[in-house]
């Protein structure tokens, strides 16, 4: 072994449970446990003092300091206005974020015995512009280079792809974690992973069936005791809930029924909740989801995409037995449970795993060719097959990895866009509509045109609105979408009316988005950083960063 | 949806309404915190999203010092109720005609006419009032319909009580209809409480009253059509970007919907959930019956009738108040058997009197024969005479003039005994007639009876025995007190615990007092409950003197306890208030006498402000300021119309005041507020608030006022002869354009009222202050 491959982590940074995984020489995909021997950690933090406590020692102080402790941070990721307040410093969700991955790194860090700089991170589909560039945020607050962000669902169907490959077939994933779900339909062959279509809500997970647990026991509570007191009211009975009602739920994936007991103001009160209740109170939840996979394959159709192979379910609110019950009862399709807590995280490492084969496999290209990297980057899908192999075959004497495992690793991975993105212009009528640039679901890398023009004479600025939206359409009314960013371009003056701008928004793998301006007249061009107030930027990301430095993650 | 005011929300001062930017920073960061803790609270979680999501909204107005001012005005009104008013009127007014099933287009033309407002007015409040009546029946509906079917009695009930034909209602059944209710089956199954709470809260985020409300459909829709428009809406949701609460709680709703109109029982059990929600009210009638921990029998009664009212009949309600009270673990007292009130026999009276009475001979020696003789003589009158009173007489004589005379102690002997004849006589008499009284519960008679005999005979042979009589008189009284107020009043505390009061003081040495007073303490609470319900009655009449009264009155008996300590707070603070009361009718007195100097007036409720700043009277003193301001209002508005109308009464026919404050034009037939809004307001409108103004706006009883045309204003102030003005001003038109040019700016077209044939088209920004010259149709 004459060259160490340069390792990069996979990390799935979930709402209520987070993992990090590495692929070793063998090209198999392992998780690493943390400092308590834990697969998955709880993505809880607990500001006790000067010191920051992540996981399981978090979730349990929750219930004896309730307002030092922070929970499903996940879904406040890329809200600009939520903040959570410890010793009159404020912690934006990207801060609370980049504390998990440090207990991550740190742990495996420790038990393997080596440095880790590298990470790919996922996150649901469904995010959006400002939620993914909070994510990208945690990791480099936490100190580390983030290679990529990648989709959950593609993580999983990459393990998924990775782990037996009969030939091709179209895979519903149905992901259902502890605060988002996501449904994606992707194609796998032995050559390529890509995603077809995709669709969900952030807002839709294990969680809200632990809150319609608690909703009950209050109601029982309040039934035993005749008080009509609202007993989430109080921090420490409102903590002790939530972990009581996760308790039951995963109870309830085994059993038929569980005991709960529930203690408030010095009163104690037994109930029992069995699984045909707990399926009552959240059947709408489940429906939700079922509406949610028949949009989805709405669109696929328009993709062309008329039926599929398997469903897997990942995540781990598929574990509860209702769920693979009802999918079996719409689909006519026994769904598969695979991995539901790792498969993520396994996914995130192989991508790792490839691009840093990928730069080693240019990087010999380039030599055996003698062609800079930077060409071969461009033209890598044209390498001739000998080359290839040989590069592969080199690769595989100098770092010690199987070939085979070398070889599996080739595959291509194609992503989609998860939003459609546009720009606000007026109509005829002068009336605001949004005009899609890049629309739902296309698949990225994308690079899209449109040319629009100047409203008066003499305008010295052209104000540009970047908008994120759901539809499929090419127009919408501009109260349907959210504004992610704006650019201004500035022209020289005495311009006539009606002159062409020349608007191109980029898409990149990661769903990162580039906008260029151009008035054509003189060329002069903007390139457009997409600002944003969403996520953590400037002054505050140096201070944050600082802060994440000096402390320590236990 | 409307928002809620930012004020409020901040929980800022309003008075003054605060305006440290510092300090509305620091309120708006500490609701942030609050808002993000709660933003994953398993029920809490999409209200706190809504409101971290208007912080953007809440920086722009809370910032910008105009918004600012508005929205603090805004605040300020939230506190009055000025709206609805008159259409209160015009319902009640409504509700007559309508009594009798229909209404008749003369009786509408009528209406409007007499309330001056449109006849399409008058048929959408008819609307709104038959949807009202719809809606009650069909919540009444529910309740009955929640056991699985209806009886035609129920129905026929129905259409009498809202005078409607059973047809009608038959038509929004939507379960069998039986003849009879017989045969009950089981329970109908209720939606589950915690889900019925999540879909109310998100109901409520989303400004709707019920799932058919949110989808836009009647409760009467059938499932295929619910299911469809559910997942309708659920897509439609799911399209929209920004995933704020409404969007949040939208899809939430969706979901539920699917969920629940899914089959016929799932729906059924909502609707009876619904039903049953309407009972809300009668829970806390059982809470606040219950707040001793127990029923009363005679609550139980009332809030059985009270449910009744809300449409279940008898059983179900006895029913469903029992469940209540068991869930609460409350006993519910049984109604006591009335005991019979029964005076025991008075004891018997003391013994037989001997009726000895000798009269006769007595063979007694005499002395002397002179003696004897006159003796003898009296003796023998004495015998003749058959009145006993007439022998004490005739002996009294004897021994008046006889002083001497050996046998004067014999005939006083014979007086004697003939006066304790007479006594032992009256006493039987007396016995007899007291026996009588006290059979017939006579006892104060009986008692003075005796108390008569006592004072004619303080040392009578009977003294000894009437005293005790009395003795056993007071106590029969007592025991008879007792046991009347022990039964008598049970039902109605005020009346019990003036009767236990009336006891003591009757009694002071009563038999019965220590168990009187525990009565009295062991009703304390009750009876405090009592008295509060009074005092919350007096406070809201303001009328502190009862309140003081009725502490008083608690304080009176329960000296000591600590309710009492409690009503004695509140009477300093009643008497505060009272004090209070005074000194701003006082204050009110000495405003009315400045007539229409309003400053004047003003200033007097001012300096008392600003010397006593917390005065409880504060609310009613800025109220009375507002009024002011609003009179003086009204004046200068009254002016400024009459220096309008002397204007028009000049400007020959062509304008004309058709109704109160609205002129018609006869050239066009268009029809113009008297007013423009510069008059009418005393301020100037930017374009926003222009078009706010003439939405809002009601001048003689129209509400379709708008903004005029630039040709209509040209009309009026470009060709003659032309409107009257009082001052040159600039009007607002309909007419706007928009664009872009260093930033999104609006312009709008404007017409001054400079009176000129030859103009030229003018434009002003939309953020300029201008006026309205409202017009309609």
């Amino acid at each position: 072994m004459s060259e160490n491959l340069e390792k990069i982590f996979g990390i799935d940074l979930g709402t209520t449970y987070s993992s990090i995984s590495y692929v070793d020489e063998f090209g198999k995909a392992l998780i690493v446990p943390n400092a308590e021997n834990q697969r998955i950690t709880p993505s809880v933090v607990f500001f006790d003092g000067g010191n920051i406590v992540v996981g399981d020692v978090a979730k349990e102080s929750a219930k004896l300091y309730p307002n030092e402790v922070v929970s499903f941070v996940k879904r406040s990721m890329g809200e600009s206005d939520f903040f959570f307040e410890h010793d009159s410093k404020e912690y934006r969700a990207e801060e609370i974020s980049s504390y998990i991955i440090k207990k991550l790194v740190q742990d495996a860090e420790q038990y393997l015995n080596e440095k880790i700089t590298d990470l790919v991170i996922t996150c649901p589909a469904y995010f959006g512009i400002n939620e993914r560039e909070a994510t990208r945020m945690a990791g480099e607050i936490a100190g580390y280079n983030v290679r990529q962000i990648i989709n959950e669902p593609t993580a999983a169907a990459i393990a998924y792809g990775n782990v037996d490959s009969p030939g091709n077939r179209v895979v519903l994933v149905y992901d259902l974690g502890g605060g988002t779900f996501d449904i994606t339909m992707i194609e796998i062959r032995p050559d390529a992973v890509e995603v077809i279509c995709t669709g969900g809500d952030h807002n839709l997970g294990g969680k809200d069936w632990d809150d319609r647990i608690v909703s009950t026991l209050v109601q029982e509570f309040q039934n035993a005791t005749g008080t009509n007191e609202d007993i989430l009211e109080d921090a420490d009975t409102c903590q002790d809930l939530q972990l009581s009602a996760e308790k039951a739920k995963k109870m309830l994936t085994q059993r038929e029924k569980t005991p709960i007991s529930i203690t408030h103001g010095g009163e104690r009160v037994k109930v029992e909740l069995t699984r045909q209740k707990f399926e009552e109170i959240t059947q709408d939840l489940i429906e939700r989801t079922i509406v949610l996979t028949h949009e989805m394959l709405e669109q696929a159709k328009e993709k062309g995409y008329k039926k599929f192979d398997e469903i897997i379910l990942v995540g781990g609110s598929t574990r509860m037995p209702r769920v693979a019950e009802r999918i079996q009862q719409e689909f006519s399709l026994n769904p598969k449970l695979f991995e539901p807590d790792e498969a993520v995280a396994k996914g995130a490492a192989i991508y790792g795993w490839k691009l840093s084969l990928n730069d080693g496999l240019i990087k010999r290209i380039a030599k055996k060719t003698s062609k800079s990297i930077d060409e071969i980057y461009d033209s890598f899908e044209s390498t001739p097959e000998e080359v290839l192999k040989e590069a592969v075959q080199e690769m595989a004497d100098d770092t010690g990895c199987a070939l085979p495992a070398l070889e599996r690793s080739m595959v291509n991975i194609k992503d989609v866009a998860s939003k459609s993105f546009g720009v606000v212009v007026r109509n005829r009528d002068n009336e605001e509509l949004i005009f899609n640039l890049i629309r739902r679901n296309t698949t990225i890398p994308v690079d899209t045109k449109k040319t629009f023009y100047t409203a008066v004479d003499n305008q010295k600025t052209v104000l540009i609105r970047i908008m994120e939206n759901e539809t499929t359409e090419k127009t919408l009314p501009a109260q349907n979408a959210i504004e992610i960013g704006t650019a201004v371009l500035h022209l020289p003056s005495g311009l006539p009316v009606d002159l062409p701008i020349e608007i191109s928004f980029k898409l990149n793998n990661e769903g990162r988005l580039q906008i260029t301006a151009v008035e054509s007249s003189a060329s002069r061009s903007v390139e457009v950083a997409v600002e944003t107030r969403a996520v953590i930027q400037g002054e505050e990301l140096e201070e944050a960063k600082a802060r994440c430095q000096s402390i320590v993650v236990h | 949806m409307e928002r809620k005011n930012f004020y409020l929300l901040l929980g800022l001062s309003l008075d003054p309404p605060e305006t440290d930017p510092q300090k509305i920073e620091q309120a708006l960061k500490k609701k942030q915190v609050e808002w993000s803790r709660y933003r994953n609270h398993p029920t809490k979680a999409i209200l706190a999203k809504q409101y971290i999501g208007l912080i953007p909204e809440i920086r722009k107005v809370m910032f910008d010092p105009r918004l600012r001012e508005v929205e603090a005005a805004e605040a300020t009104k939230l506190f009055r109720d000025k709206e609805k008013k008159k259409f209160a009127r015009i319902d009640r007014h409504l509700e007559i005609h309508m009594s009798k099933g229909f209404i008749t287009d003369e009786e509408i033309a009528k209406l409007a006419e007499m309330h001056s407002v449109g006849e399409s007015e008058i048929h959408n409040r008819i609307k709104i009032k038959k949807e009202e009546k719809f809606s009650e029946i069909d919540t009444q509906l529910g309740i009955r319909m929640s056991k699985g079917f209806i009886t035609e009695a129920e129905i026929d009930k129905l259409s009498k009580r809202y005078s409607i034909s059973s047809n009608e209602i038959r038509t929004r059944v939507k379960c069998p209809i039986r003849k009879e209710g017989k045969g009950q089956t089981g329970k109908p199954k209720k939606l589950d409480k915690s889900i019925e709470k999540v879909i109310n809260d998100n109901l409520k985020i989303i400004n709707k009253s019920s799932l058919y409300n949110f989808l836009d459909l009647s409760p009467s829709s059938s499932l295929e059509i619910l299911q469809k428009k559910a997942r309708e809406e659920e897509t439609k949701f799911l399209k929209i970007g920004k995933k704020d609460a409404i969007v949040t709680a939208g899809e939430a709703l969706a979901g539920h919907c699917i969920a629940i109109f899914k089959t016929e029982e799932s729906r059924n059990a909502y609707d009876v959930s619904r039903a049953r929600s309407n009972l809300s009210q009668l829970d806390t009638d059982i809470d606040v019956a219950g707040m001793d921990g127990k029923i009363r029998a005679e609550y139980f009664d009332i809030l059985v009738k009270s449910a009744v009212d809300f449409g279940m009949d008898q059983e179900e309600a006895a029913e469903y108040i029992e469940d209540y009270c068991h869930k609460k673990n409350w006993n519910i007292e049984k109604k006591q058997q009335k005991k019979r009130f029964r005076i025991p026999l008075a004891a018997a009276l003391a013994g037989i009197l001997a009726i000895i009475l000798v009269v006769g001979v007595f063979s007694w020696l005499i002395k002397a024969h002179q003696d004897k003789k006159e003796y003898k003589k009296l003796l023998v009158n004495v015998h003749n005479q058959k009145m006993p009173e007439e022998k004490v007489i005739i002996l009294k004589d004897f021994l008046d003039s006889h002083k001497k005379n050996n046998y004067a102690s014999a005939a006083e002997k014979i007086l004697r005994e003939i006066q304790s004849v007479i006594e032992n006589q009256e006493f039987e008499t007396l016995a007899k007639n007291a026996d009588a009284l006290l059979d017939n519960q006579n006892y104060e008679k009986a008692a003075t009876l005796y108390r008569a005999h006592l004072s004619k005979y303080p040392d009578g042979i009977h003294a000894e025995e009437a005293k005790k009589k009395i003795a056993a008189i007071f106590s029969l009284v007592d025991d008879a007190a007792y046991e009347g107020i022990k039964q008598v009043f049970e039902r109605d505390c005020e009346k019990r615990i003036s009767a236990y009061i009336g006891y003591l003081n009757e009694f002071p040495r009563g038999r019965h007092r220590e168990e009187v007073r525990k009565l009295i303490l062991s009703m304390s609470e009750e009876y405090y409950i009592l008295i509060k319900k009074k005092i919350g009655f007096h406070t809201q009449q303001e009328n502190w003197e009862k309140c003081i009264q009725f502490c008083d009155q608690f304080i009176d008996v329960y000296e000591g306890h600590a309710r009492a300590d409690e009503l004695k707070n509140l009477r300093d603070s009643f008497q505060k208030n009272l004090r209070d009361q005074r000194i701003f009718s006082h204050l009110a007195d000495e405003a009315k006498l400045k007539g229409t100097d309003y400053a004047a007036a003003k200033q007097i409720y001012l300096d008392y402000l600003r010397a006593y700043p917390d005065t409880s009277v504060k609310d009613k003193i800025e109220n009375e300021l507002t009024r002011l301001d609003e009179i003086r209002e009204i004046n200068r508005r009254q002016q400024e119309k009459d220096k309008i109308r002397a204007l028009l009464r000049n400007s020959g026919q062509r304008f004309v005041e058709k109704e109160d404050s609205v002129i018609i034009d006869k050239k066009t037939g268009l029809m113009w507020c008297l007013l423009d809004s510069d008059s009418d307001l005393g301020e100037g409108l930017n374009y926003e608030s222009s078009i706010q103004y003439v939405k809002n706006l009601t001048v003689g009883g129209y509400r379709d006022w708008r903004l005029p045309t630039v040709s209509e204003l040209v009309k009026i102030y470009k060709t003659p002869p032309f409107f009257p003005s009082v001052q040159p001003k600039w009007y607002w038109t309909s007419k706007s354009y928009s664009r872009y040019a260093d930033g999104w700016s609006k312009v709008i077209d404007i017409v001054t009222n400079k009176e000129e044939t030859a103009w030229t088209k003018e434009q002003a920004d939309s953020k300029q202050f201008g006026t309205v010259r409202a017009v309609r149709p």
